[in-house]
Order: structure tokens, then C-alpha cells, then sequence
């Protein structure tokens, strides 16, 4: 076994160890909350607007889960679905979600069925509402760009894998001042997106989706083991500099 | 008791992977067979999802949608590619030659859009957030590793003065660093509650 994998073995043993402690802590009594990320807290302001306008909201997952597409696979942006439609089930006007990868597209057709399902309304439930815009990153991006600009829009939440080049999305959004917010845990995406007028989460905040009082359990475990997490981390690379420097580490 | 037993399968592969990814080389010929399986899974999903989206562009047409004009453009190339695929064959020159001419100025076109847009939007930056800490200094610090990385400024005559700009140039490296770690731990996470079952346990 290398070094590399005795490391990440005790990095995830640590993990696991801070999470089951952060749960613990977390069940008996009343914990202090941390707020929310402002941005996802802004994606609930975009589910009440749909709702009172009676107009679409749209959901961009990217184009990243299998992983085959060159990006980071990751499903945070199929739980920010699964919230999102859990609030959105009984608009008048349905959620429509496009994806960039067909596993991603399948597996988000499935939550948002269970959505329908959980809401005990599985006759408002309609394949079309769910897209694959395109296999891969600008294919999912052109086929985007026309929807967006769409006059039943009312406003549109891009997450999942994201490419700075997908920034021509938000200039769309933009340009047709429909209201946007940007979840993605790519650190390029984020210094792209920056420079929009959107609310978008930085660094690790992608990880935390919580909007309002949804997800609050999930959120606030996350929140906490990853605070502790952080200053393990921090206190390891500090001793780990030290002994480097002082000659103790090869 | 469908969803446990989902979630159960869902839990005990993916802590099995995990393991086998640990216990490298001698679980590289599982991982090699599953990684074969995800190629599998997945191109079968994407051919699931390419049949939708035919599906769903073909009613655009039917319906008259406002837009059906993409629609009918995107089946045009997406049928006369896969026919042309199939007589030319996909390893054939000139069919690669004529996607070659397609996409190739396309994807170049797009990326200097994209150049421009994200320019125009760099300068709009202080009228959307402001003056704020966070805005000026991703300014200054654009503004000095654009001008430092052009390769103009140099200082050959003094090694101290070139060593601090080396160490300079370093400094987006170190940040990306430390924000790439925050990253990896939200990643990590994120694959542990999901193998933990956490993730899909609605509140």
C-alpha cells in the first residue's frame, strides 16, 4: 500500500469519525444553527418568485456525474433539484430541468418522478420537464442558451459541473433580466461567474445546499463536520510546514 | 422496502469500491472491470437521454413551438451525422474532415464570444458588487498576475527582485490550493453521506 493511500485511508477514517461525533453532538439537545449560504438562500427567493408570477423556473444540473465528461462528477446538484421540487410541485407552471451528461439526465427524471410521488400528485409529472440538452459541457450549454431567453422564464438556477465558458449562460440570463443564482464547486467556474451579477457560492459552500428550513438537518451536520474538519486540516499542514522546515521530514 | 434495498445496494458497492480503490494493485483488475461497466452504464443512459431529446425536439416541431426553428435545425445535423456515420463509417477521413470543418470554427467562434463576454462583464464588475473587499481585491489580483504572466516584466540583473516576483506568480497557485482542499473535503463529504444513506433521507 503507498503513502498516497495510507493518507487518503486516514483522511476518510477522520472524516468518518468527525461526522459520526458531529451527529451525535447534533441529536441531543439544541445545538447552536449556522445560517445559511446566502446564495442558496437566494434560490429560495427564486422558488417563491416562479411561484407568484406563475412562470418556469429552470434548473441547469451541468453536465458532470458519471464523470465521463472531463468534469468532477458530483450529485450536489441533484439534491438541490430534489429540494427545490420537493417546494416547487404545485406551481403553475412545472420545473424544467436540463442536464449535459445521460446519466445525470436519467437519474434526475427519477427524482423529480419521486418528487411528484412524495407530493401524492404523480399525474403532474411529465417526462418533457426533464431534458438532456446536450451530451457534454457546450452541448448542454447550446442547448440551454435558447430556453433561457424563453418569455415563460422566470428565473433560472445553473449547478452541478460548471466551465468557466459557461459563463455566456449567465450573460443570457442577464441581458433578459431573469434572476439567477450559480451553485458550482468548480473553482473556475466560481472566479467566472464572479464577475455576474448572481449570487453564487464559494469554495466548499456548494457542498452545504440548504434553502430556508429545507435541509436544515443535512446542512447543519455538514456545515459543523466540515468546520472541524478544516481546522484538523489546518493544525496538520501547519505541524506537517514545521517539521519540514526544522529538518524532521525528508 | 424498494427504496432500503436500493439504498443498501447503493451502500455496499460503493464502500466496496472504496475499499478496492485503497487496496491498489491488488484490486486493479476489479476496479478496471467496473470502471468497464460505468463506461457501459453510462453510454447506455446517454443513448436514453439522446432518444428523449429527439423525442422532445420532434413534439417542439409538431407543436409549432416558438424556437422549433433549433429544434428542426438540431435533428437536421443530429440524423445526417449519425446516417453519414454509419455509410461513411466513423474512422473515415472525410467524415471526420467534414465534422472537423463543422465544429472546429464553431468551437472557435464561441470561445472568443466567450473572451469578449467575460471581458465586458470584468469591467461591469464594480456597477454589479460593488466596493467591497472581495471585489478589489480580485481586481488588483487579476490585474497583477495578467500583467505578471505577459512575461514583460523582468528582472535578469537582480535574483532577490526576480525571486519575489517568482514568489508572487506562486501566490494564485497557493490559493487555488487551499480552495481546491476546501473542494476536496465538500466532495468527500458529500460521497460520504451519500454512501451513509444521509443523503437521501428527506427532513
Amino acid at each position: 500500500m503507498t503513502t498516497t493511500n495510507i493518507v487518503a485511508m486516514g483522511i476518510v477514517a477522520l472524516t468518518i469519525v468527525v461526522m459520526a461525533i458531529v451527529w451525535l453532538a447534533n441529536r441531543k439537545g439544541n445545538p447552536e444553527s449556522l445560517e445559511n449560504i446566502p446564495a442558496y438562500d437566494a434560490v429560495d427567493a427564486l422558488i417563491h418568485r416562479s411561484s407568484e408570477e406563475g412562470r418556469e423556473l429552470m434548473l441547469g444540473l451541468g453536465d458532470g456525474l458519471s464523470g465521463l465528461n472531463g468534469s468532477l462528477g458530483d450529485s450536489i446538484s441533484l439534491t438541490i433539484q430534489r429540494i427545490v421540487l420537493s417546494r416547487s410541485v404545485f406551481n403553475d407552471r412545472a420545473t424544467k430541468s436540463f442536464s449535459g451528461d445521460g446519466a445525470l439526465a436519467n437519474i434526475s427524471q427519477l427524482v423529480i418522478k419521486g418528487a411528484y410521488e412524495n407530493a401524492l400528485a404523480p399525474e403532474l409529472f411529465y417526462p418533457q420537464d426533464n431534458q438532456l440538452s446536450g451530451p457534454g459541457s457546450l452541448a448542454w450549454m447550446a442547448g440551454l442558451l435558447p430556453q433561457i431567453s424563453h418569455s415563460e422564464n422566470a428565473s433560472l438556477i445553473l449547478s452541478g459541473a460548471l466551465l468557466p465558458e459557461q459563463f455566456l449562460l449567465a450573460d443570457i440570463a442577464e441581458q433578459n433580466d431573469i434572476p439567477f443564482v450559480i451553485a458550482s464547486g468548480s473553482p473556475l467556474a466560481q472566479a467566472a461567474f464572479f464577475v455576474s451579477s448572481a449570487p453564487l457560492t464559494l469554495g466548499e459552500d456548494y457542498y452545504l445546499p440548504s434553502f430556508g428550513k429545507l435541509n436544515q438537518k443535512n446542512y447543519q451536520n455538514s456545515a459543523k463536520t466540515m468546520n472541524w474538519l478544516r481546522i484538523i486540516l489546518a493544525i496538520g499542514l501547519i505541524v506537517a510546514a514545521i517539521l519540514k522546515f526544522s529538518g524532521v521530514l525528508p | 422496502m424498494k427504496q432500503k434495498t436500493s439504498l443498501i445496494v447503493a451502500i455496499v458497492s460503493g464502500l466496496l469500491m472504496l475499499g478496492a480503490l485503497f487496496f491498489q494493485p491488488y484490486t486493479a483488475p476489479t476496479l478496471a472491470l467496473v470502471l468497464n461497466w460505468l463506461i457501459i452504464l453510462s453510454s447506455s443512459a446517454l443513448l436514453a437521454g439522446i432518444a428523449g431529446l429527439v423525442v422532445n425536439h420532434l413534439g417542439f416541431i409538431l407543436k409549432a413551438r416558438k424556437g422549433c426553428l433549433y429544434s428542426l435545425v438540431l435533428l437536421i445535423s443530429f440524423f445526417a451525422t449519425i446516417i453519414f456515420g454509419i455509410i461513411l463509417g466513423v474512422d473515415n477521413p472525410d467524415f471526420l474532415q467534414g465534422l472537423s470543418a463543422i465544429l472546429l470554427p464553431m468551437q472557435t467562434a464561441l470561445m472568443a464570444l466567450i473572451a469578449l463576454v467575460l471581458m465586458s462583464a470584468a469591467i461591469k464588475l464594480f456597477r454589479q458588487r460593488g466596493w467591497s473587499i472581495l471585489t478589489v481585491s480580485f481586481a488588483v489580483s487579476a490585474l497583477l498576475f495578467l500583467f505578471l504572466n505577459l512575461g514583460f516584466v523582468r528582472f535578469d540583473s537582480n535574483p532577490a527582485l526576480q525571486n519575489f516576483v517568482a514568489i508572487i506568480q506562486g501566490l494564485p497557485m497557493i490559493g487555488a490550493r487551499g480552495l481546491l482542499i476546501g473542494v476536496a473535503l465538500g466532495a468527500l463529504l458529500m460521497g460520504l453521506r451519500v454512501l451513509f444513506g444521509q443523503e437521501a433521507s428527506d427532513e
